[in-house]
């Protein structure tokens, strides 16, 4: 179909596929949009990890950034409404168009007449279908003029790189100056907790309940120093038989041993523990 | 069971009995006598053993920055399982807890001890949680550690709470208790 033949001119232009890539193009910015907005407002969140006074400034910032994401985010949604309601627009006048192109035909078909009046008819509906998309088109131009005023950075508004920046920086400095101050600290207890954690270790060995025949060097090590030193020695070289399951305790952090202590309390008809709370002895 | 420790304070489960550390023999054999007890440990010649072992860990626990160190040997799933747990206090120089936990997290990647070290939110603390396991002679993890670094609120104080357990199937519940432990730290009014 070649409507400037038949009509003199197209009044539709409009290419629906490259309108459904942009279309395909727009949605694919709002999905981008509205998840690095969520992963800013995830990491800013109350309870996340920017807590603190060096967080604060932080967090301000993220929160502004996401708020601005959260403009552009609606201002590309409200274009993308604005171009399916084009694009759909579109498809609806150029099969008008097919069809005056089809009534031109059929009167070229007859004795051509320049002058027939339903030929001039037919143009004059051109005519008005052009404008009726001009129309549409200026509509989604404004949106798009409004899509551009959205994207375009206040000079005279936060520059919320900057203040990000400034914020990381002093954070920086005051964690460089807690390594300098605490780091070797708190190395030398951690090191310190990895030597008692190795001796506490060997008690459920002499209990009978974690694996480990042979005494630890570091076991050795203090028993030598401790008092009945020879008689400890020869109880951790004798080694401890392992107990068996049925001698321990169930432990009470197991989430299944709560829930069973709960469902058997209530079958007694025994107070519940969170129905004790708020009680006083 | 309830930890004290100088000034500061946590809560622990039941299930795990901490090593006597009083100053006083008499109070420390008492509790050593109570630990016994608890386990149901008969055999004169295991008591005699462990009495004599807890003793003299007793004496070691008390140096450095290590204010209690503590065992549980329990049934877990069905089967015996124990892990320790032992808790230092830590002059921190920061009121800020994204300063502390940011600078703590850096410091305990430094060592390379770790496998991982994370910041967390625990809720009522921001805190490092570090994990680590100890190889065994044959190539098999042999344990697995999870350490906690907590500030205290309002305090230039940090409370590190460690965990180990060779009951590598049930890492995720101690986890869950070493965690819980390391959020109740407090500072005793």
């Amino acid at each position: 179909m070649n409507p400037d033949r038949f009509l003199g001119l197209d009044p539709t232009p409009g290419d629906l596929r490259a309108a459904d890539e942009v279309t395909k193009v727009l949605r694919s910015c709002v999905v981008a949009l509205s998840e690095g907005r969520r992963r800013v407002e995830h990491t800013a969140r109350p309870d996340g990890l920017w807590q603190g006074a060096h967080a604060a400034a932080i967090v301000d910032t993220l929160t502004a950034y996401a708020g601005r994401l959260r403009a552009l985010e609606d201002a590309v949604v409200d274009f993308l409404q604005a171009w399916q309601q084009w694009r759909h627009g579109i498809a609806g006048r150029q099969d008008e168009t097919a069809a005056l192109v089809e009534a031109v035909t059929q009167l070229v078909d007859g004795p051509v007449d320049s002058a027939d009046p339903r030929r001039e008819a037919l143009l004059r509906q051109a005519g008005a279908l052009r404008d009726r998309h001009q129309i549409a088109a200026d509509q989604t131009g404004a949106a798009a003029e409004a899509l551009i005023a959205a994207t375009t950075v206040d000079q005279e508004g936060r520059d919320l790189p900057v203040d990000l920046q400034r914020g990381l920086l002093a954070l920086e400095a005051a964690v460089e100056q807690w390594l300098a101050e605490s780091a070797a600290d708190l190395r030398h207890a951690t090191e310190t907790i990895s030597s008692v954690t190795k001796l506490t270790a060997v008690v459920p060995q002499l209990v009978g309940v974690a694996p480990g025949s042979d005494a630890s060097p570091e076991a050795l090590r203090i028993a030598a120093a401790a008092p009945g030193s020879h008689r400890l020695i020869t109880a951790l070289h004798r080694g401890t038989p392992e107990r068996p399951a049925e001698e321990l305790s169930d432990a009470s952090f197991a989430s299944e041993v709560r829930a069973e202590g709960a469902l058997a309390d209530r079958v007694r008809g025994a107070p519940h523990a969170g129905d004790l709370e708020g009680e006083t002895a | 069971m309830t930890v004290l420790m100088a000034q500061v304070d946590i809560d622990v489960p039941p299930d795990f009995h901490e090593v006597p550390v009083d100053p006083s023999v008499e109070d420390r054999l008492l509790g050593q006598t109570a630990i016994l007890d608890e386990l149901s440990i008969a055999d004169p010649a295991q008591r005699e053993g462990l009495g004599w072992y807890l003793e003299a860990l007793s004496r070691s626990v008390t140096a450095g920055a290590v204010v209690s160190t503590a065992f549980c040997a329990v049934r877990l799933g069905g089967t015996p399982s124990s892990a320790t747990l032992t808790v230092a206090v830590h002059p921190a120089a920061a009121e800020d807890p994204l300063v502390f936990t940011t600078g703590a997290a850096r410091a305990l990647l430094t060592t390379g001890a770790y496998e991982s070290v994370a910041q967390e939110n625990l809720g009522r603390t921001l805190a490092v949680v570090a994990r680590g396991r100890a190889i065994g002679d044959d190539g098999l993890t042999y344990s697995q550690d999870v350490t906690v670094v907590v500030p205290v609120a309002g305090h230039r104080l940090a409370v590190v709470v460690s965990l180990s357990t060779t009951d590598l199937a049930h890492v995720a519940t101690y986890e869950a208790v070493v965690r819980d432990a390391a959020a109740s730290a407090r500072v005793l009014t």
